[in-house]
C-alpha cells in the first residue's frame, strides 16, 4: 500500500463515518421526538374518558362522515331466513324489571302538548311500578348496585355503573311536561318489519329480523315544538327538526343521542318484535331502538323516556371513552 | 486479516479496480447517487463498515451481489489482467441507495403500523377475549371441527395488557389510521413520480428470481441470482406489501362505515368477511415484518445502515472473494 491510497481511504471512510453520524443523529432525535409525541397524546387532558386529540380525531371523523354521507344509504336487507333464530344478548345496563301495564313512554319536547288527550304536566313523575294497581313495593333494580353481567361494563376502564338521573330539558321544579304514551300509542302507527346487520362495537354482528314502527312516523304522529311553528309541509317538517333525539331507559341508567337525521331514516326503528314475537325482556320489551346507522351501544333496549332537543342529549357510552357519533 | 488474505487480497485487486458490476466513475459534487470511488483502499481497514468487515455481502437486502454472475467474473478478470500495471490497489464505493424521502416513510410507517396494530388488537380483544358470557366466533386456524389455535389465547391478552381497553384502541385506531394511509399514499405517489417504482415493481423474470432467491437462502441451492438494488423476491414482498396496505385501507373502510359504504362491503364479501380480511392481512404484516428483519440481520450492518444513513459501501473486491469464499 502507498501512502497515497492510504491517504484517499481515509478520506472515503472519513465521508462515510460523517454521513453516518449525521444520519444515525437524525434517527436519533426522530425517533426521541416519536416517542414524545406519542406520550404527549396521552396525557393531554380527558375529555368524556379519552385523551382529547382522540377526542377530537373521533368528532373531526364524525364531522366527515356525517356532511359526506348524510345518513343516505339504505343498510342492506336480508332474507327472513337468514336472520338467527337467538339474538345474542350483550348487556343489561338500564333494565328494570317493569310490568308490562306500568310502563309508559314519557315524550318530551312535542309541540303543544296540552293538546293530546295523554298530556301530563309532570311525565318525571311516572314511577314505573310505584303507581301500578298493586300495592306492590317499586321493582326498580337498577336503583340499587347494578348487576354486573359480562365485560360490557367493565370495557369502560371497568368503572362501577353510576346512578344517573334521566335528563331532564326543562325547569325541574315546573316539572317536565309532555305525554305519557302507551304501546297501544305506539302501535297505531304504520307497523314495518326488517332485517339488517345489527353491528356491536366489540366486533360481533348479526342478521336480525325486526318488527316495529319507524321513528320518523313516531315524529309525525307527535310533532317537535318547532316543526309546528315553521308551518312548513311535513316533510320538510321532519328535516327541519330536532337536531337531536334522546332517549332513556326507566331506571335513567342507561341513555343515548341520536342525531335528527339517524331519527328521520326510514330503518331506523321504534322495534317491539323480534323475529315476529314480542322483545323479551333481555331484548328491551316492551320498546326499543333499532338503527343500522349505529352500533349496538346506541340502539337502547325499554325505552323509558324520549326527548325532542337541539342540544346534544347526554350518552352513556360516550362518558366512558367511545365515540359520540358511533355512525356506521 | 492475516497475512494470507493479504496477499490474496493484493491478488485480486488486479482485477478489481475498475471492473466492479457498478464500474466506479468519479463524479465529483455530483448530487445523491453519485458513486464516490477511491482506488487503492483495503476494506478490511474501513472501521465503518463495522462488522460485516471484508465479509461478502449475504444475499438478500443487499445490492452487492452482481458479481455472483460467473460471466461477468469472466470478463472481468481478463479486463483485471490487461489493467495489471495501471491499478494496483482496491476500490470500495459509497453508493447512495435509498432516497431521504424513501427513509422517511419507511421509519414513520414502523411506529405507525406497529400503533395500528397494536390499537387493532385492543379493539379485537373485546370480541375474542374468553370473560365473557357468549360464545365468541373468533379468528382461529382450524381443520375442519379440529381447532389448532385461536387468535389470542388468555395469555397473550394478559401478557400485553391488552384487555378492557376498547375505547382506548378505537379512539387510537380512528387517529393514527390518517397518518398510516396519508404515509402509505405519498410513498406510492413518491415511487411514481420518481420513477422509483421501476426498482420496486415485479418484473417478468421476478417470479422465477424470487424461487431462486428462496432456495438460497434456505441453504437448498448455492446460485444467487444477480442483485440489483432490489432481486426478485424483494420486489415482490414490497409490492405485495403495499397491495397489502391498499387492502387494509379498503377492508378498513368496509368495517367502518359499512352501512354508508354497503357497496364497497358487498364488494369484500360483505361485512364479516371484511373484517376477517382485514385481520389476517395484520397477521400477514406480521409475517413480513419478521422476514423483512431476519433478511435485513443477514445482509448486514452495511445494508442497514443504508436504509438510515442513505449509503452503502460497495466492495470493490468482491470478485475474488466469491471465488475464495473466507
Amino acid at each position: 500500500m502507498n501512502k497515497t491510497l492510504s491517504r484517499i481511504e481515509h478520506e472515503t471512510v472519513a465521508e462515510l463515518q460523517r454521513r453516518s453520524r449525521r444520519g444515525f443523529l437524525s434517527a436519533a432525535i426522530a425517533a426521541a421526538a416519536g416517542a414524545g409525541i406519542w406520550k404527549w397524546l396521552n396525557i393531554r387532558p380527558e375529555v368524556e374518558g379519552l385523551s382529547s386529540p382522540f377526542r377530537r380525531a373521533m368528532e373531526f371523523n364524525a364531522g366527515i362522515a356525517r356532511r359526506l354521507f348524510r345518513e343516505r344509504a339504505l343498510a342492506p336487507e336480508f332474507e327472513q331466513s337468514r336472520a338467527v333464530r337467538s339474538f345474542r344478548r350483550n348487556g343489561d345496563i338500564g333494565l328494570s324489571e317493569i310490568r308490562p301495564e306500568d310502563w309508559r313512554l314519557q315524550l318530551v319536547g312535542v309541540s303543544n302538548p296540552a293538546s293530546y288527550a295523554q298530556y301530563c304536566r309532570d311525565v318525571s313523575s311516572w314511577t314505573y311500578g310505584m303507581n301500578a294497581s298493586s300495592g306492590a313495593a317499586p321493582n326498580l333494580r337498577g336503583t340499587v348496585a347494578p348487576k354486573k353481567l359480562g365485560m360490557h361494563e367493565e370495557d369502560a376502564k371497568g368503572a362501577a355503573v353510576n346512578m344517573k338521573a334521566m335528563e331532564m330539558p326543562e325547569d325541574m321544579s315546573a316539572g317536565v311536561p309532555g305525554l305519557l304514551l302507551t304501546m297501544a300509542d305506539v302501535r297505531k302507527l304504520p307497523h314495518v318489519e326488517m332485517v339488517t346487520e345489527f353491528k356491536c362495537i366489540e366486533g360481533w354482528s348479526e342478521i336480525v329480523y325486526w318488527g316495529g314502527v319507524r321513528l320518523r312516523d313516531f315524529l309525525v304522529a307527535f310533532p317537535p315544538q318547532r316543526a309546528r311553528d315553521s308551518q312548513s309541509a311535513s316533510t320538510e317538517r321532519a328535516t327541519a327538526f330536532p337536531k337531536y333525539v334522546g332517549l332513556d331507559t326507566p331506571d335513567g341508567q342507561y341513555y343515548v343521542g341520536i342525531e335528527g337525521e339517524v331519527a328521520l331514516h326510514p330503518q331506523t326503528l321504534l322495534a317491539y318484535e323480534l323475529n315476529g314475537q314480542p322483545l323479551t325482556p333481555d331484548h328491551g320489551a316492551p320498546l326499543r331502538l333499532v338503527t343500522p346507522l349505529k352500533y349496538g351501544i346506541k340502539q337502547l333496549k325499554q325505552i323509558g323516556r324520549v326527548t325532542y332537543t337541539d342540544t346534544q342529549p347526554h350518552d352513556y357510552w360516550h362518558e366512558q371513552g367511545y365515540d359520540y357519533y358511533a355512525g356506521l | 486479516m492475516n497475512e494470507r488474505d493479504q496477499i490474496e487480497r493484493d491478488d485480486e485487486s488486479t482485477s478489481a479496480a475498475e471492473s466492479g458490476p457498478k464500474p466506479a466513475i468519479d463524479q465529483p459534487a455530483e448530487p445523491p447517487g453519485s458513486l464516490l470511488k477511491v482506488e487503492g483502499t483495503e476494506l478490511s481497514s474501513d472501521a465503518s463498515t463495522g462488522s460485516t468487515n471484508s465479509a461478502p455481502e449475504p444475499a438478500i437486502f443487499s445490492a452487492s451481489h452482481g458479481a455472483d454472475d460467473p460471466g461477468g467474473v469472466q470478463a472481468n478478470n481478463v479486463r483485471g489482467e490487461s489493467r495489471k500495471e495501471a491499478t494496483m490497489g482496491m476500490t470500495i464505493t459509497t453508493e447512495y441507495k435509498h432516497s431521504l424521502a424513501i427513509r422517511w416513510m419507511h421509519w414513520i410507517n414502523f411506529p405507525l403500523l406497529a400503533v395500528m396494530i397494536y390499537s387493532g388488537l385492543l379493539i379485537y380483544w373485546a370480541d375474542s377475549q374468553h370473560e365473557g358470557l357468549n360464545a365468541h366466533r373468533v379468528y382461529r386456524v382450524r381443520f375442519g371441527s379440529w381447532t389448532l389455535f385461536r387468535l389470542f389465547p388468555s395469555w397473550f391478552y394478559n401478557n400485553l395488557h391488552l384487555k378492557f381497553q376498547l375505547a382506548k384502541g378505537l379512539g387510537y385506531h380512528f387517529f393514527f389510521m390518517w397518518f398510516f394511509a396519508l404515509n402509505g399514499m405519498a410513498y406510492v405517489l413518491y415511487t411514481i413520480f420518481s420513477g422509483e417504482w421501476r426498482e420496486l415493481l415485479p418484473k417478468q423474470n421476478s417470479f422465477g428470481e424470487a424461487i431462486a432467491v428462496t432456495l438460497h437462502d434456505l441453504g437448498f441451492s448455492k446460485r444467487h441470482p444477480p442483485q440489483g438494488k432490489f432481486n426478485g423476491a424483494q420486489r415482490i414482498a414490497y409490492t405485495g406489501v403495499i397491495l397489502m396496505g391498499a387492502g387494509s385501507l379498503l377492508t378498513g373502510l368496509a368495517i367502518y362505515k359499512p352501512t354508508q359504504l354497503h357497496v364497497m362491503a358487498a364488494l369484500l364479501g360483505g361485512y364479516e368477511m371484511a373484517r376477517w380480511l382485514h385481520f389476517w392481512l395484520t397477521i400477514a404484516y406480521v409475517g413480513f415484518f419478521l422476514i423483512h428483519v431476519a433478511q435485513v440481520i443477514r445482509a448486514g450492518w452495511n445494508n442497514f445502515r443504508a436504509m438510515i444513513v442513505g449509503y452503502q459501501i460497495l466492495p470493490g473486491e468482491r470478485v475474488k472473494h466469491d471465488q475464495h469464499p473466507l
